[in-house]
């Protein structure tokens, strides 16, 4: 109430100052006029009554003032006054503005951008309801091989012995063809328990999600759809719900339809490399000939109400101890690990992300060395403007109030010019941004990052403007206000001080951006020189599932027959894989020729192993 | 005249004018008059900062103003106390009365 009354006055005695202080003046001399009345009642002369009217009421200009600080703009008014002063300046010295602006956009634009990733990736909730009760599961192998995939054995032992999780999921991700329904497409598919998006929290905008009935043998296997596959193929009907569709020859009933956006993509865990577009149930056979031991799963799960991540992990870690015990032939020495969801998704990015907010950091402080440099060299020509102002009786505080305003608004401008870099920025680091940052397609100008921007150019204007203005205001009134403004040896000597330490400053950090710079250069360079041991140039790689029809290997070869000069196919391609996948030892290493001289020499590594799509 | 300026405390000043008010509409004039006669004349505020206080009571809520003509056919600018001037003006009596009263205590103190 208070305040908002002060503030009304303020804005208006900012907007009609004039008639603020006519409204006090009249009060004022309406109160004088009363006195020269009583008096003359008194019995004094008209004459005298006015003079001891006056007399009585002091100096009528000054009460005048003290009113108006009360009921004038106060603080807004002289924020008014030197903003308005500041663009003057600013406008009169278009030289040294326009490249202060520039410097100043190009600091603040490049911390906006990687400030803007930044908060998306690691400050702001992942997309799913109470993400920090979320956690992964893996094994670590002796090896000492960490985020392991599990087995089934290992997962339902894992689920059905812990009592720190609500829930626990296991997935994997796999690769079906799509067929019937126009151009036969290969989907990444991500086969999990019911329980999955139960664990995630998020549930469909079509249809439902899975029960744990979908889990029962003797029906058709159930699926749910991305948007954006829905949107895709399927044009977006609501009818497709119930429908059935064909993936690897078989019938999966669709179900419902996933919110926009929605996934659960760990590229370095994941069998297709690429977010899953569509989800089905992994079934989880027990028994003799169901694939047990193999370990392929991945596991999500969900905390309970009160339990630590630690306490989870330390249960976790017994229960697989035992699992050592009762089966050494296939659990010796391996452990397992907890990760929370943030870690396992940005883990591997958190440190370089923070390392470019702070080599931005170091180039935005290179920027404001290098204004409050230039703000020295225009303050010499200002000298005799600043000593009038403190002659007129203006105080140390006001003078350096003012700079500093003019520092601001100088900084607010390069914020704006740089919110158009940060802009350009972030659309070139979405573009070379690789697949695995997908949620990088997200990443804009909201509000937090307008927050951060706002709050930036602030801290700029003042670090840059700070030192000029303290110096500044410390004229020597004399000296400046001799002719021509000329300032004496020890005024510039000092200025030259301070300006040669910017100098040393900025080069210093400089060399600190440019040798961290070098250095991951050089890593990179030497990572892209490593020897692998075959020749890779015109070599390339990729992936086909085939269906059942495709049994036998002269099959395999002549759907693979491609304008290649000479083709290979693996069961994996070099330099990844499972080891320790079955269907993949039974396929490897058979081998091919195709001659055809137009082709480009290629090698294709297919998966032509495991050919049920459901293992 | 008898001037005690007492040192009057900041919100001293702001009591005084709001005991004034709450005896009736005012203008600046007559409230430096009323708090002169109740005082018996021991008490002028001066013009310079009645105004000053009076604007900052009525930023804070606690009187309303408006223009209106004087009996003797002047303009002049009337001071209310609002309802929440009046609670106020009971604060600061109860808390002076208080002050006052732990003064007194320490005085009579042998």
């Amino acid at each position: 109430m208070k305040w908002l009354n002060i503030l009304r006055d303020r804005i208006r005695a900012l907007r009609q100052r004039e008639t603020v202080i006519t409204d006090i003046d009249r009060e004022m001399r309406l109160h004088i006029e009363m006195q020269v009345d009583a008096n003359i009642r008194a019995g004094m002369s008209p004459i005298e009554a006015r003079e001891k009217a006056m007399r009585s009421f002091g100096n009528l200009n000054r009460a005048v003032d003290a009113a108006y600080d009360v009921k004038g703009g106060g603080i807004f008014e002289t924020l008014a006054q030197d903003i308005r002063y500041g663009v003057r300046m600013l406008a009169k010295h278009k030289a040294f503005t326009s490249i202060a602006i520039i410097t100043l956009a190009l600091g603040i634009g490049a911390n906006t951008a990687i400030f803007s990733v930044v908060n998306d990736l690691l400050l702001r909730p992942l997309p799913y309801r109470d993400a920090d009760r979320i956690t992964t599961v893996w094994e670590v192998s002796p090896q000492g091989r960490h985020q392991n995939s599990t087995s089934r054995a290992n997962f339902r032992a894992w689920h059905d012995q812990n009592s720190s999780f609500q829930n626990m999921a296991a997935f994997s991700d796999q690769r079906l063809n799509l067929t019937g329904t126009g151009e036969p497409e290969e989907l990444s598919v991500q086969f999990t328990t019911p329980e999955f998006f139960k664990i995630l929290g998020v549930d469909a905008i079509l249809g439902r999600t899975f029960l744990p009935e979908d889990d029962k043998g003797g029906q058709s296997p159930v699926a749910v759809l991305s948007y954006g596959l829905w949107q895709r193929r399927f044009g977006g009907q609501a009818s497709l719900v119930g429908d059935t569709i064909t993936l690897n020859d078989e019938k999966f009933t669709v179900i419902g339809v996933m919110p926009p956006n929605f996934q659960f993509h760990i590229k370095q865990r994941s069998g297709t490399g690429r977010p899953a577009e569509l989800w089905t149930i992994l079934p989880m056979p027990v028994g003799p000939g169901a694939n047990e031991r193999g370990r392929f799963l991945g596991t999500v799960a969900r905390l309970k109400d009160g339990v630590s991540m630690d306490q989870a992990a330390a249960e976790l870690r017994t229960i697989h101890a035992r699992l050592s015990d009762q089966e050494p032939q296939f659990n010796k020495n391996y452990t397992n690990e907890v990760l929370p969801l943030r870690e396992q998704f940005f883990g591997n990015v958190r440190r370089p992300l923070w390392l470019m907010l702070g080599a931005v950091g170091f180039v935005l402080l290179i920027a404001c060395a290098n204004v409050a440099n230039l703000l020295l060299s225009l303050a010499t020509s200002r000298e005799k403007e600043i000593a009038v102002r403190a002659v007129l009786g203006a105080r140390r505080l006001r003078i350096v109030r003012q700079l500093l305003t003019e520092s601001l608004v100088l900084a607010l401008l390069g914020s704006l010019l740089g919110l158009g870099f940060a802009w350009l920025g972030i659309k070139a680091l979405v573009a070379i941004s690789p697949r695995d940052l997908v949620s990088l397609q997200s990443v804009g100008l909201n509000l937090t990052v307008l927050g951060w921007t706002l709050g930036v150019s602030m801290l700029t204007g003042i670090i840059f403007g700070l030192a000029p203005a303290l110096h500044i205001s410390r004229l020597n009134l004399n000296d400046s206000l001799k002719d021509g403004g000329k300032s004496e040896a020890s005024q510039a000597s000092g200025s030259r001080r301070l300006r040669n330490a910017l100098v040393v400053f900025e080069i210093a950090l400089a060399v600190v951006l440019l040798a961290s710079a070098g250095l991951l250069i050089r890593s990179f360079l030497r990572l892209q020189q490593v020897d692998r041991g075959f020749n890779t140039d015109n070599v390339l790689t990729m992936v086909v599932r085939l269906p059942d029809r495709y049994r036998e290997d002269p099959q395999v070869i002549k759907f693979l027959q491609p304008g290649a000069r000479t083709s290979t196919a693996l069961a994996d391609s070099p330099l990844r894989g499972h080891g320790q996948f079955p269907a993949a030892v039974r396929r490897s290493g058979f081998e091919y020729r195709l001659q055809d001289p137009r082709a480009a020499r290629a090698a294709a590594g297919t998966r032509a192993g495991n050919r049920r799509a459901r293992c | 005249m008898p001037k005690n300026k007492a040192d009057l405390l900041q919100g001293t000043l702001d009591m005084l004018i709001l005991k004034s008010l709450s005896l009736g509409e005012l203008h600046g004039y007559g409230v430096i008059q009323r708090i002169r006669q109740l005082s018996d004349e021991m008490l002028h505020v001066e013009q310079g900062s009645l105004y000053p206080a009076l604007y900052r009571i009525e930023q804070k809520g606690w009187v309303s103003s408006r223009w209106d003509v004087h009996e003797t056919g002047r303009e002049a600018k009337f001071y209310k106390l609002t309802r929440a001037g009046r609670k106020q003006l009971e604060t600061e009596e109860a808390s002076w009365d208080r002050l006052c009263l732990a003064i007194a205590k320490i005085r009579q103190a042998t």
